[in-house]
């Protein structure tokens, strides 16, 4: 069956994987001139965030980012696995994800499967929409790989909580309208049991945002400071106390369908090196190869039982680890093929990989670090005694 | 096939493959093995191969395999495969003169009978071929080396080629292509049996040895080790796995090719750092983890190491269409 691009919002339910992934291949190779002025963004990161949301309305309004998503939340229905055709297809065709890597897959999920069905339905259409942007907020300066030893405060004030503490890392807090936010609710001794979630409004008085450049020139993230900063009770994720699975579902998201996203735009990317550089060695290309493959074939899984529902539990270790060990491969691989191009030149491509390069560094850091993978494969799958 | 009977098939195989290793092929016959090949290819070889890693049973079966994807079943007739690293074919025909004659090295699975005819993936000229030749010499009738059990031996003759049969152009191309992937295939299965084999001897080992009034398995340097040889291992299997999935010619060898490479890392991995945390009792003669690291080192450059894999992989990338999409969602 061929679908008319247009049909994508009449009758996504029936739609198989294969016919929205044509479909959605057609529709970018229609749009090519219009979609132009995406596949090469500036560099200014005020640019790229403006610019992205004008594509992602695009094709929010087209449907294509709506697929996958319920229809209570604003979305089209249909399994899970349609967003992750549409993501990797964008990616193919050289666009960037139309979101921060760390807001749609990775905290869109879990606002749906904790938030109140009326706060799901408030804020999840917007997020989809483009019209909002959202930050995620764990990390601490005392609670980094032992995230359960976050101290941010949330006192109890009956139908409301009171938050004082810090937060840092979060990424593009400056731009973000909501903050998926852990709390401490209980007593800094109850660790992972006295944590609850919640959605934050980032324009609530109290909070103030101050950001940190990152080794590639970014204001990637941000310090948080909370001094009483009010959240309304109907906000808390999940029940109160109860924020660690929240916590948990968050990272499994994070390194199982973001990991999705990242191994179809490593791909595209060690297309444009053998563009690039053609004397790029095939034997290391072909390493690099391999690794985006065994990347895309762990995320596959993942994003296969997240679409169905099931526990994604201790294997998406796996494809965090795999992720980081792919893409630093991959920028090293840059690195050695094209030293002129990475490290003296000055134009937007240069940047680009320059950049990325940086950026891939981080991989083995954010979203629980490699170390932390290691140790939950050696305990949790291997069965090993924690040391 | 559903689980249940997968279950099945791989309890009755692993019976046979650790029992009978003497006399596997009769075994596996009667057992129906060769019917299964013929209409579950996936699951005879995925299994079978897998179990005769685990339990280093002679591969000599590679040749059913083999010569099953080519569309070619026949006792009688032997492969001979490249020698070890590389994967492509290093026989010769030679055509030009007026007695054609072939070159033929490889490497052939030993037989306690001589084959009745070779398959040989051949050049001649700058074309692969893929030649069917009479054999009336002597053949090796055990394996050699350093593992004797896998029943690999080298093989070099010179012969003259007049009663050739030969399947020229594209045709040779493409039924050594399968060939090949059909064998990578099987070799992926095979190496995931043998390191997981011996990521296992080095988990038991780590979990019952205390040093320093602790278990070995609670340091942080043996944990990350053996989670690192664990990663590879589920990097292989769903490799492995999705090797069968794809339903183009060159799809097929890609993903192949991408089998055998990644469980070639796999068990490079698992000779590392398995062999480090069994300490000395690893390297005794006694402890089987000898046993898998000599076949882990014979599979691993058979049919190509994992350089030259790698290289046909990069290669693949500068082709006219590119490298195949792979894995589809
Ligand atoms: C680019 C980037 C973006 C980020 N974005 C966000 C965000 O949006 N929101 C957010 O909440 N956080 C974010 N983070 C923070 C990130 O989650 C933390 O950096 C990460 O969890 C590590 O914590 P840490 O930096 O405190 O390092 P530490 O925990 O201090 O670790 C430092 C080193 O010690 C090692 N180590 C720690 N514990 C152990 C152990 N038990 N065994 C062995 N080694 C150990 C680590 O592996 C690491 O190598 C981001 C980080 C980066 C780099």
């Amino acid at each position: 069956m061929n679908v008319p691009a247009d049909d994508i919002t009449g009758a996504p339910a029936e739609l198989s994987v294969a016919e929205v992934r044509t479909a959605f291949q057609a529709w970018l190779h229609a749009k090519a001139s219009e979609l132009g002025e995406f596949r090469n963004l500036s560099t200014d990161v005020d640019e790229i965030f403006k610019s992205l949301s004008r594509l992602q309305r695009l094709l929010y309004s087209e449907g294509w980012i709506r697929l996958g998503w319920p229809e209570e939340v604003g979305g089209l229905g249909g399994p899970l696995v349609l967003r992750a055709v549409i993501s990797e297809e964008l990616a193919a065709a050289g666009y960037p994800p139309p979101f921060s890597f760390g807001t749609q897959e990775v905290l869109g999920p879990a606002v749906a499967r904790f938030a109140t069905p009326e706060l799901a339905a408030e804020v999840l259409p917007r997020l989809l929409r483009g019209d909002e942007t959202w930050c995620q907020g764990f990390s601490e300066p005392g609670a980094g790989s032992d995230l359960a030893a976050l101290r941010l405060r949330a006192v109890d004030d009956g139908d409301t909580w009171r938050l004082s503490g810090e937060k840092i890392w979060t990424s593009w807090a400056q731009y973000a309208d909501r903050c998926v936010i852990l709390a401490r609710t209980g007593s800094l001794e109850s660790a992972h049991k006295g944590i609850t979630a919640m959605l934050l409004d980032m324009d609530t008085p109290g909070i103030e945002v101050r950001p940190l450049r990152s080794m590639n020139g970014d204001d990637e993230f941000c310090s948080l400071y909370f001094e009483d900063v009010v959240v309304p009770k109907s906000r808390t994720l999940g029940e109160a106390g109860e924020g660690w699975a929240v916590a948990m579902f968050v990272l499994s998201c994070e390194r199982g369908a973001a990991a999705w996203q990242r191994q179809a735009w490593m791909r595209w990317r060690l297309g444009s090196l053998a563009a690039d550089a053609s004397d790029l060695p095939p034997h290391t290309a072909g390493e690099a190869l391999e690794l985006i493959h065994i990347l895309r074939l762990m995320s596959r899984r993942t994003v296969r039982s997240l679409s169905a529902g099931e526990q994604v539990g201790a294997v998406s270790s796996f494809d965090k680890l795999m992720m980081s060990t792919a893409e630093k491969f991959l920028f090293d691989t840059v690195l050695s093929a094209i030293p002129e191009t990475l490290l003296l030149t000055d134009n937007e491509s240069a940047r680009d990989w320059r950049s990325d390069y940086f950026y891939s560094r981080a991989s083995s850091i954010y979203g629980g670090a490699a170390e932390i993978q290691r140790n939950i494969i050696a305990e949790r799958v291997l069965g090993m005694p924690k040391d | 096939m559903d689980n249940e009977d997968k279950a099945l098939l791989i309890d009755s195989l692993d019976g046979i493959v650790r029992d009978q290793r003497d006399r596997l092929d009769e075994a596996l016959t009667e057992f129906g093995w060769r019917d299964l090949l013929a209409e579950a290819q996936e699951e005879a070889v995925s299994i079978l191969l897998r179990l005769t890693g685990k339990h280093l049973a002679p591969l000599q079966n590679l040749d059913a395999v083999a010569l099953n994807a080519a569309g070619m079943v026949d006792d009688a007739t032997a492969v001979v495969y490249p020698p070890l690293g590389s994967p492509a074919p290093t026989s010769l025909i030679r055509r030009e003169t007026a007695s054609p004659t072939a070159v033929v090295r490889g490497v052939v699975f030993a037989r306690s009978e001589p084959p009745a005819r070779i398959m040989v993936p051949a050049n001649t000229g700058n074309r692969v071929v893929f030649a069917a030749l009479p054999w009336d010499g002597p053949w090796p009738d055990t394996g050699g080396g350093i593992d004797p059990s896998a029943g690999l031996a080298p093989l070099e003759a010179s012969m003259p080629a007049d009663a050739l049969r030969i399947t020229e152009g594209n045709g040779g191309t493409d039924q050594w292509h399968r060939l090949r992937a059909a064998v990578h295939r099987g070799l992926a299965d095979h190496l995931v049996g043998v390191g997981s084999r011996m990521l296992e001897l080095a988990t038991n080992h780590v979990m019952s040895r205390t040093q320093f009034g602790r278990s070995l398995a609670s340091f942080q340097a043996v944990k990350h080790r053996l989670a690192d040889v664990r990663l590879w291992q589920e990097g292989a299997r769903l490799a492995a796995e999705a090797a069968w999935e794809e339903d183009t010619d060159s799809a097929r060898t890609a993903a192949a090719i991408l089998a055998k490479s990644t469980a070639n890392r796999f068990t490079r991995l698992a000779r590392e750092h398995c062999q480090q945390v069994l300490g000395g009792m690893g390297f005794t003669w006694e402890h089987d983890f000898h046993r898998f690291v000599r076949r882990a080192l014979l599979v691993e450059p058979l049919l190509g190491a994992t350089s030259e894999l790698h290289e046909m992989l990069g290669n693949s990338l500068r082709a006219e269409d590119g490298a195949p999409r792979l894995a589809a969602l």
